[in-house]
């Protein structure tokens, strides 16, 4: 091989490495995802501030009732399993 | 000569993207992205669990409250009448089991108003964070911003541990309780 042969073949190896490395750095950064733009983000977190109050006492409440209704349930239930021993008597 | 231009502005290029994903404000952009939807599922899994303490303090406690009537000789009715509505020995049976049963909640409730407090940190520490990108993005690139940025999000990325260690904390604490 001549040595212009050798130089064209050195300028292709790295164009091909300088193209690799563009290719890794773009997936680096899409897989790092972009970014929300500022005012985004900050009308997110003040929506998440002003909305939290609100939510909590409504999760709260929907926690409380499901609870009480629970309670109640099970205080039935004992009656229940009570009065379908007597209604149901074991077999002989 | 032009294979030197396109080497180099290939490079070029490779430089410009590796700075634009280095960028600090850029990277503080996310961690604050990421640490808010962090946050806010921590919120859901923290209602999930007290919902789920709850229910099951109520059910053990529905029980007992069951058995210890019917064990007093007290109708059904009683099972599902507050205790004021009733008379004694009933009375006395469900007067205690509500006030059992006030006291099983009210150790859930706390645990959760204790998360919720940690939440809240944390979205005050991201808060933090995005003023100071508000103001370094207004133009206000004083010496030592790069820093400053770097400190400011790693209080938020502290009080996102500290919260999601209180959180464990109360999970393991509602744990027990059941």
């Amino acid at each position: 091989m001549t040595p212009t042969v050798i130089q064209i073949i050195a300028w292709g190896a790295q164009a091909v490495k300088a193209v690799i490395d563009i290719i890794t750095a773009a997936v680096a950064a899409a897989q790092a995802g972009t970014p929300p733009s500022l005012d985004a983000l900050d009308k997110r977190l003040i929506d998440v501030q002003a909305g939290r109050a609100a939510e909590r006492a409504a999760e709260a409440a929907a926690a409380t009732a499901e609870a009480d209704a629970a309670l109640a349930a099970a205080a039935q239930a004992e009656f229940d399993a009570e009065l379908k021993r007597v209604v149901e008597p074991k077999k002989p | 000569m032009y294979r030197n231009l396109l080497i180099a502005s290939l490079l070029l290029l490779c430089a410009a993207l590796l700075v634009a994903c280095s960028d600090p404000a850029r990277t503080a952009r996310r961690e604050v992205d990421r640490l808010t939807r962090l946050t806010e599922r921590t919120e859901v899994e923290v209602n999930r669990a007290a919902r789920t303490a709850l229910v099951a303090v109520a059910t053990a406690e529905g029980h007992r409250r069951g058995a210890e009537l019917k064990a007093a000789g007290c109708g059904p009715a009683c099972a599902t009448q507050p205790s004021t509505a009733l008379i004694d020995p009933c009375k006395g049976i469900v007067a205690a089991s509500e006030a059992r049963y006030a006291a099983a909640t009210a150790k859930v409730t706390a645990g959760r108003t204790t998360a919720y407090n940690a939440i809240d940190a944390v979205y005050a520490a991201l808060r933090v964070v995005v003023d100071l990108l508000r103001t370094i993005d207004a133009g206000a690139k004083a010496a030592g911003w790069e820093a400053k940025l770097a400190a400011v999000v790693a209080g938020a990325v502290g009080s996102a541990a500290d919260c999601a260690a209180a959180v464990a904390a109360f999970k393991q604490a509602i744990g027990g309780a059941k």
